[in-house]
């Protein structure tokens, strides 16, 4: 049993690819739900309709999010460096970790976009109450996206010997 | 007759409106996804030596910025669209009552 076996890489690359699939789930179901919020405030306001997107970019920036986390673990593999399994366990929990936590953002702010939009037509000043629900919804893929950070910092000077 | 002309004037607006709503939003798409990716190969070559964490932490900052710029921008385009039409609408009603 040795420090750094052969399957290694196998949880770093399932650390990469969790970061962004997950992330760009939760983000698909932010932009779509919000999506159809627009759709249903758009035939009755349609100058309402450029600040009902902001739901939708911020779905964009969980996404950006899950790929910011996996361009940063990708730099950390290299075939011709040694790669030891608790490298390889700490890249999968820090994709797990911004992954899973950007599902989480993306479904709130799908649900809260389409709400908050449909409210918007009827009282003009729930905009201001949406946007701080969205940053909420939003911070919580950022606290993901930080302590994947913190974890890959750990991947330094591991040897294999 | 008049509200013929109103009604074109109207359509003439949004027609222009239109044409520039469309170019910013696919400007601010394209920056979304082009911004961070930049910063972050950016600022790691060039400012901070090869740091992966600061060049992610700089990448996320230029993500939440350019987030922040479409808020405040669709807000005040909303400003501005509030007062613009009320004008013309009041023009239109003097006409109105002048005949």
């Amino acid at each position: 049993m040795s420090v750094c076996p052969a399957y290694a890489p196998f949880f770093g690359f399932a650390g990469v690819s969790s970061a962004m699939i997950f992330s760009t789930v939760g983000a698909a179901f932010g932009t779509s739900k919000a999506g159809i919020g627009i759709a249903g405030i758009g035939p009755f306001k349609p100058e309402l309709i450029m600040k009902s997107l902001i739901p939708v970019v911020m779905s964009g920036i969980i996404a950006v999010y899950g790929l910011v986390v996996s361009v940063l673990i990708v730099g950390d593999l290299n075939p011709q460096l040694d790669y030891s399994l608790f490298a390889g366990f700490i890249h999968l929990a820090a994709g797990l970790s911004c992954g899973l936590t950007g599902l989480a953002a993306g479904y709130a702010i799908g649900i809260v976009g389409d709400s908050c939009v449909r409210a918007y037509i009827y009282q003009g000043k729930i905009f201001v109450g949406m946007v701080l629900i969205l940053i909420f919804a939003e911070v919580l893929g950022l606290y993901g996206l930080i302590i994947a950070l913190i974890l890959n910092a750990k991947t330094k000077d591991i040897p294999c010997s | 007759m008049s509200g013929q002309a109103q009604v074109s004037a109207a359509k003439a607006a949004d027609n222009m409106i239109k044409t520039g709503v469309v170019f910013r939003l696919v400007t601010f798409a394209v920056a979304l996804g082009v911004v961070p990716i930049a910063t972050f190969y950016g600022t790691k070559s060039y400012f901070f030596n090869d740091n992966s964490t600061y060049a992610a932490i700089a990448a996320v900052t230029a993500a939440n910025v350019v987030l922040v710029t479409y808020i405040v921008q669709s807000v005040l385009e909303d400003r501005a669209q509030v007062t613009a039409p009320s004008g013309q609408n009041r023009n239109m009603e003097d006409s109105k009552k002048s005949q």
